[in-house]
C-alpha cells in the first residue's frame, strides 16, 4: 500500500513539473507559435491545466494509499505534512484558475507547488507510528485545515508577485525592482537547498554526532569540532567541520540545521550567479515578460481575494483547531510555545493587511509587497520554527 | 464604505473638545489598533526567539539564563524578558487593543446602523449614474420597470421601492460581519482574564509511583495509581501508555477509570490528563553472592526503597558502605548525578570466613559484568539474579472553567469571519426618467459575483451590451 | 447626522475600563505571582522561618523550633549537586569556627538515602547535624526551594536574616554571621 502511494505520489510530481513546464512555455511561447498566435497559447495553458488536476487527482490517491497503509491520517511528519501543502496549493490553484480562468497563474504557482513537494522529499519517507500525543483525530482536522489556508496565502503571494512583476519597470534600477530580484534568489536558493540535499541524500552521505545524537546528511561545513564523526568526514581533500556550531543556538538538532542554512547560501549563490552569468541582466527580466500582458487590477483583486478566502479557513485550522486539539491532548489550550505563537503572527500578519487594505486604501503596490511578505511569514510558520526555534511542537 | 461615510462626516461640533475626547479619538482610530496589533506581533516575535522560561530544560532559571548566555542572558532573566508573556507591559498592550477593539467598533456600529436602517430609496439619477456598475436603459417603460424588481427578488433580492424608485439589497447582514469579529475577540481576552478568579483555574504536575496515593492541590480530592502501563513500538518509543487511577473524593472513592493520552479522567470540572512518565528506573533485585562461577554461597534480596546497612547471606555480611543512585564520574570521583535510582551503583563490604582483610568492593547493578570486571581480584563476587524496574506516572491537573468560554467566544470569531468575507452585500437602485431607466449598483466585496448577477439580470431585460464604470471597488 | 456621545457616556467608558485594566492587571502580576520566577516563591528575609521536623542520620528526630535560641545556618543540598558538594567543606569549616557561639548547621538532604550520606560524609566529613527530607514535603511544599543549594540564616528568635539560592563560600557566611552581630 505505501508503495502504491509512493507511485502515485511520484506521478503526482511528474505531473506538476510538466504542469509548470506547460504553463511556462504558454507564457514564453508567444514567440514559438507566431501562425497560430493566441490559440496556440491557449491549448499549452489548457494542457498545463489539464495536468495539474490531473496530478491533484493523483495526489489525492496517493494520501488516501498512505493513510491506509500507515493507519494514521498522512499529516504526522515534516514529510507527510509539506506533501499536504504542496497538495493544497495545487488544489487552491486548480479550483481558483477554475474559477477566475487566469492561465498566466499557472506559470508561478506551479513551480511553488513543485518546490514545496521537492522539499518534501528531503525529509525521510518512511511512515513512523504516532507517538501517543498524536494519536487524535482533532490532529488531522487541525493540520489539515491550516495547511489549506496556508495553500490558499500561498496563491494570493504568487498573485500578488505577479502584479508587482507586471507593475515594475524592471528596465530601470529601483528599489522595487531589486527586491523583486531578491525574491528571485530566495526562491533559487529554496530549489538549491532541495537539490543538495537530495543529491547527498542519494548517495547516501551521512554523519552522526555521538554526543549529541544529530545527524548530518550534507557535510558538516559547520559541526560540532572536537567530536568523533565518523569516516566520512573528509570531503573534497576537507578536513571537516571548518566551523564550530555557535553554542547559542539552542537545541540538539541546531548544528545540522544550522550547517543546512549555510549550504543553502552557499548553493544559491552558486546557481544563482551562473544564471546571472548566462543572462547577462537581472533574472526578473525573465519573468516580468511573462506576465506582459495582464490586467494588473485583476491580479491585486485576486491576490486580495485569495487572502480573504484563505483568512477565515486559516483562523479556523491554525489557531482554532489547534487549540481544540491542544486542550483535548494537553489539557492546556494555548502555552505560548513557539509555534503557537508563530500561528498568531501569522494571524496578526494577515489582519495588518486585510486592515490596511480595507480601511486605510491600501491597494495595489503596498498591499501586493505585504501578500509576498505574508509568505515569508508563513514559511517561517512551517519551516523556520522547527529549525531555529525549539519546542515542544516540533514534530511537524 | 463612502456610501456612508458622507452621512457619518457630517458631524456638527456640539461641544468642543476636551480631553476626554482626545483619549477617546485615539483609541477610536484603526490606524492605532494597527499600531497595537503590530506591536504585539514584534513582542511576540521577540518571545520566540529568546527561549521562554517554560521551554527551558532547566528548573533553575537564573544559573541556566547566565551560563548560556553569559552576561546578556542574566540581563534577560532579570529584565523579565524570559517571562515575557505574563509580563504586565504585555498584558498592557493586550488591554490596550482590548479597549482599541471596542471604542473602534463602538465609533462604527452605530452610524453604520442607523444608516442601513434609513436608506433613500430615491436617489438622484446623476449620484446613480456613478455608482460601480450603471446602465442608461433607453425607452423604458414601467414595465420594464416592473421586470426588473420582479428579476431582482427572483435572484433574492429584498426590493424596496417608493415614489417608483427601486432599491434592491441582498446581504446587508455582512456588514456587521467585522463587528461580531471584534466582539468574539473581546470574548476571548475576558475569557483568558477571567482565569484569575479564584478557583477557575490551576494547574499541577503530580508524579506518583504504583500503588501510591497523592493528595490534589487546590481540591479536597485525592488520587491513586493503581497501575501503570506502557506499550512500545519495536524500536523503543512510546506506543501507548496510561494509567489505572482511582480518584478519591473526602477519602470516599469516586471514580475508578483508565487515563491513557488524549483521554482524561474528568470529575466535577477537574480534568487529569496523562501527561508523560517517568524514565524506568530500578526497584529490587536479587543478588548473588559466589566464589567463582561454580560455587554459589547465597543471595539476597536488595529493595532499593529501604536499604539495609548490612545484610546476611550464609555466614558472610555484606555491609553498604556507599550507595550512588545515578553514578557518574566527575573529575576522577565517583558521585551521583541525581536521587533516583537509573544507574545504581554499590560499595559493599563483604565479611566472613576465609576474609581476612575484608575490603570494599564496587557493585554495579545496571551493569553487572562491569562489577566482576572491577573487583576480579576480590575473593567474592557480586551478580544479579533478577532485577525489578518501576516507573511513575505523570498525570496533570487541569481546571479550567474558562475553556468553555474561550470556546464561544472563538465560535462568534469564526461566525464574524465567514460573514465579513464570505458574503457580501449587495445594492441596486433605480429609476425611470423620461423613459430611461437609470440602473445602477454596488457592492462592498468580491466584485466578480456582482458583475455576473448585473450580467444575468441585464440580459434578462433584453440587453446585450453593457456600460461599466469600475474603480470604487475593495 | 451623528451626534457624539456625551462627555459623560465616553468618561464613564473609559474611567471603567481602566479600573478594569488596573485592576487585572494588579491582580495577575501581584497577587498571583506570574510575573515573577520561581525564585522569590521562597520564605522571604524578614518572615519567621517555617518549622519542620525530620529524621537525623542516626534516627533522632529533628525540629527547628528545638533549635529557638541559637543561630541557624539552614541549608537545603544534595550529594547529586556538584554546588552542594562543594559547599559542604565551607559549611565544616564555618561549623567548627562558629558553634561554640551558640551557632548550628543543619543540612537538610533532599530525597537521599542515609547510606548514600553518610558514604559522602566519609570522604567529606561533617559533623553538623544533617536531617533528610525523603518525600520532599518540606522542600518544595513548606520552603518551596527549586535550585539547590539554598541556605538561610535564621537568628535565634527564628527569624530569617540571610538567604540565598547560590554556593556559599566560608568568607560570605563569615560575613553573616559577623553582620549579625552573633557572639560579639
Amino acid at each position: 500500500m505505501m508503495g502504491v502511494s509512493s507511485a502515485f505520489l511520484g506521478t503526482a510530481f511528474v505531473s506538476y513539473v510538466f504542469a509548470t513546464i506547460f504553463n511556462v512555455i504558454g507564457v514564453t511561447g508567444r514567440k514559438i507559435k507566431q501562425k497560430d498566435g493566441k490559440s496556440a497559447r491557449k491549448s499549452w495553458f489548457t494542457w498545463g491545466y489539464g495536468v495539474a488536476v490531473f496530478g491533484v487527482a493523483a495526489q489525492a490517491i496517493a494520501l488516501v494509499t498512505r493513510w491506509i497503509g500507515s493507519g494514521h491520517a498522512p499529516v504526522s511528519d515534516m514529510f507527510e505534512y509539506m506533501s499536504f501543502w504542496a497538495f493544497c496549493i495545487m488544489l487552491a490553484f486548480v479550483v481558483i484558475s477554475g474559477v477566475y480562468k487566469f492561465p498566466v497563474l499557472g506559470a508561478f504557482v506551479c513551480p511553488v507547488g513543485v518546490f514545496v513537494l521537492a522539499y518534501a522529499s528531503v525529509f525521510s519517507r518512511t511512515a513512523e507510528p504516532l507517538i501517543p500525543a498524536l494519536q487524535s483525530y482533532w490532529l488531522y482536522i487541525h493540520v489539515t485545515t491550516a495547511a489549506l489556508g496556508e495553500g490558499i496565502f500561498t496563491i494570493g503571494f504568487a498573485a500578488a508577485f505577479m502584479y508587482l512583476l507586471r507593475i515594475t519597470n524592471v528596465q530601470e534600477k529601483s528599489r522595487t525592482g531589486k527586491f523583486l530580484e531578491f525574491t528571485v534568489f530566495l526562491f533559487l536558493a529554496l530549489f538549491s537547498y532541495v537539490i543538495t540535499a537530495l543529491a547527498f541524500n542519494a548517495g547516501a552521505y551521512s554523519v552522526q554526532d555521538q554526543t549529541s545524537g544529530s545527524i548530518y546528511n550534507i557535510p558538516p561545513l559547520v559541526g560540532p569540532m572536537g567530536v568523533a564523526l565518523g569516516s566520512m568526514t573528509h570531503w573534497l581533500g576537507m578536513s571537516l567541520p571548518l566551523f564550530d556550531v555557535p553554542n547559542w543556538l539552542p537545541g540538539a538538532k541546531s548544528g545540522s540545521n544550522f550547517n543546512g542554512i549555510v549550504w543553502t547560501l552557499i548553493a544559491a549563490c552558486i546557481v544563482y550567479g551562473i544564471l546571472r552569468l548566462i543572462a547577462n541582466r537581472p533574472l526578473v527580466h525573465y519573468a516580468s515578460k511573462w506576465v506582459g500582458d495582464v490586467e494588473p487590477e485583476m491580479l491585486d483583486e485576486l491576490s486580495y481575494r485569495a487572502i480573504a478566502i484563505g483568512y477565515p479557513i486559516f483562523s479556523l485550522g491554525a489557531l482554532v483547531f489547534a487549540m481544540i486539539w491542544a486542550q483535548e491532548a494537553w489539557g492546556q489550550f494555548w502555552s505560548w510555545d513557539p509555534k503557537e505563537v508563530w500561528a498568531l503572527i501569522t494571524w496578526l500578519y494577515y489582519t495588518l493587511y486585510l486592515h490596511l487594505r480595507l480601511t486605510q486604501g491600501w491597494q495595489g503596490k503596498a498591499a501586493a509587497w505585504m501578500a509576498v511578505g505574508g509568505f515569508a511569514v508563513v514559511l517561517f510558520l512551517l519551516i523556520g520554527v522547527n529549525l531555529v526555534i525549539v519546542g515542544l511542537h516540533s514534530y511537524a | 464604505m463612502s456610501l456612508e461615510g458622507e452621512e457619518r462626516r457630517r458631524v456638527l461640533p456640539q461641544r468642543p473638545i476636551t480631553w476626554i475626547d482626545r483619549i477617546w479619538n485615539y483609541f477610536a482610530s484603526v490606524k492605532i489598533a494597527m499600531v497595537y496589533i503590530g506591536l504585539i506581533a514584534v513582542t511576540a516575535i521577540i518571545g520566540t526567539l529568546i527561549p521562554q522560561e517554560n521551554t527551558i530544560p532547566s528548573v533553575d532559571p537564573a544559573t541556566f539564563y547566565a551560563g548560556k548566555f553569559g552576561r546578556f542572558g542574566s540581563f534577560m532573566f532579570n529584565a523579565g524578558l524570559t517571562r515575557m508573556y505574563s509580563s504586565w507591559w504585555f498584558l498592557c498592550l493586550l488591554l490596550l487593543l482590548a479597549i482599541s477593539l471596542i471604542i473602534c467598533s463602538w465609533e462604527r456600529i452605530v452610524p453604520l446602523y442607523k444608516s442601513l436602517t434609513h436608506q433613500t430609496v430615491k436617489k438622484s439619477i446623476q449620484w446613480i449614474r456613478q455608482r460601480q456598475l450603471y446602465y442608461g436603459m433607453s425607452d423604458s417603460t414601467d414595465e420594464d420597470m416592473e421586470r426588473l424588481n420582479s428579476s431582482l427578488s427572483g435572484r433574492h433580492y429584498k426590493v424596496s421601492r417608493k415614489d417608483g424608485a427601486l432599491l434592491a439589497e441582498k446581504g446587508r447582514f455582512s456588514r456587521f460581519g467585522p463587528y461580531i469579529i471584534h466582539i468574539g475577540l473581546l470574548l476571548v481576552i475576558a475569557a483568558a482574564f477571567s482565569r484569575l478568579l479564584p478557583g477557575w483555574f490551576f494547574n499541577a504536575d503530580l508524579i506518583i509511583d504504583n500503588g501510591q496515593t497523592m493528595a490534589v492541590p487546590h481540591t479536597p480530592f485525592s488520587i491513586r495509581n493503581n497501575k501503570f502501563m506502557m506499550e512500545q513500538y519495536p524500536d523503543g518509543r512510546a506506543k501507548m501508555y496510561s494509567t489505572d487511577a482511582t480518584l478519591f473524593d473526602n477519602g470516599k472513592p469516586a471514580v475508578s477509570n483508565t487515563i491513557t493520552v488524549n483521554h482524561p479522567l474528568k470529575y466535577k470540572n477537574v480534568l487529569f490528563f496523562q501527561e508523560s512518565f517517568t524514565t524506568p528506573r530500578f526497584q529490587s533485585a536479587v543478588v548473588t553472592l559466589s566464589k567463582d562461577s561454580k560455587h554459589s554461597i547465597g543471595n539476597f534480596s536488595l529493595d532499593l526503597t529501604h536499604l539495609r546497612s548490612t545484610y546476611h547471606v550464609g555466614a558472610y555480611t555484606v555491609s553498604t558502605i556507599n550507595y550512588f543512585p545515578d553514578f557518574s564520574v566527575e573529575g576522577s570521583a565517583p558521585v551521583t548525578v541525581s536521587p533516583e535510582p537509573q544507574k545504581p551503583v554499590f560499595i559493599f563490604e563483604v565479611k566472613g570466613p576465609g576474609i581476612t582483610k575484608p575490603q570494599p568492593q564496587w557493585f554495579v547493578l545496571f551493569m553487572p559484568v562491569m562489577s566482576s570486571f572491577l573487583s576480579k581480584d576480590a575473593p567474592l563476587q557480586f551478580g544479579v539474579n533478577a532485577v525489578q524496574m518501576t516507573q511513575s506516572t505523570v498525570l496533570r491537573v487541569h481546571k479550567d472553567v474558562t475553556v468553555p468560554l474561550i470556546y464561544f467566544g472563538a465560535l462568534v470569531v469564526l461566525a464574524g469571519l465567514a460573514t465579513t468575507f464570505y458574503f457580501q452585500h449587495r445594492r441596486w437602485w433605480a429609476r425611470l426618467e423620461d423613459g430611461v431607466l437609470h440602473i445602477g449598483c454596488h457592492t462592498n466585496k468580491n466584485w466578480f459575483a456582482i458583475k455576473k448577477d448585473f450580467e444575468v439580470v441585464m440580459m434578462g431585460l433584453g440587453v446585450n451590451e453593457r456600460q461599466e464604470q469600475g474603480s470604487d471597488r475593495t | 447626522m451623528i451626534r457624539r456621545q456625551s462627555i459623560g457616556v465616553r468618561a464613564t467608558v473609559l474611567f471603567v475600563f481602566f479600573v478594569f485594566a488596573i485592576v487585572l492587571i494588579y491582580a495577575s502580576v501581584v497577587r498571583f505571582n506570574i510575573d515573577k520566577p520561581e525564585i522569590d516563591n521562597l520564605p522571604n528575609v524578614g518572615q519567621m522561618a517555617p518549622d519542620f521536623t525530620l529524621k537525623q542520620l542516626d534516627g533522632t528526630s529533628l525540629s527547628l523550633s528545638s533549635l529557638r535560641g541559637k543561630t541557624v545556618l539552614l541549608t537545603f543540598w544534595g550529594t547529586y549537586s556538584g554546588n552542594s558538594r562543594a559547599e559542604i567543606s565551607a559549611l565544616q569549616q564555618v561549623y567548627e569556627k562558629w558553634k561554640g557561639k551558640g551557632v548550628v548547621i543543619v543540612g537538610v538532604d533532599i530525597g537521599e538515602d542515609p547510606i548514600t550520606i553518610s558514604g559522602f560524609f566519609a570522604s567529606h566529613p561533617a559533623t553538623f547535624p544533617v536531617v533528610i527530607d525523603k518525600s520532599r514535603d518540606v522542600t518544595l511544599n513548606t520552603y518551596k526551594i527549586q535550585p539547590i543549594p539554598a541556605t538561610f540564616l535564621i537568628d535565634s528568635s527564628g527569624r530569617i536574616r540571610e538567604r540565598a539560592v547560590e554556593e556559599m563560600s566560608a568568607e560570605t557566611l563569615d560575613q553573616w554571621l559577623v553582620k549579625l552581630g552573633v557572639g560579639a
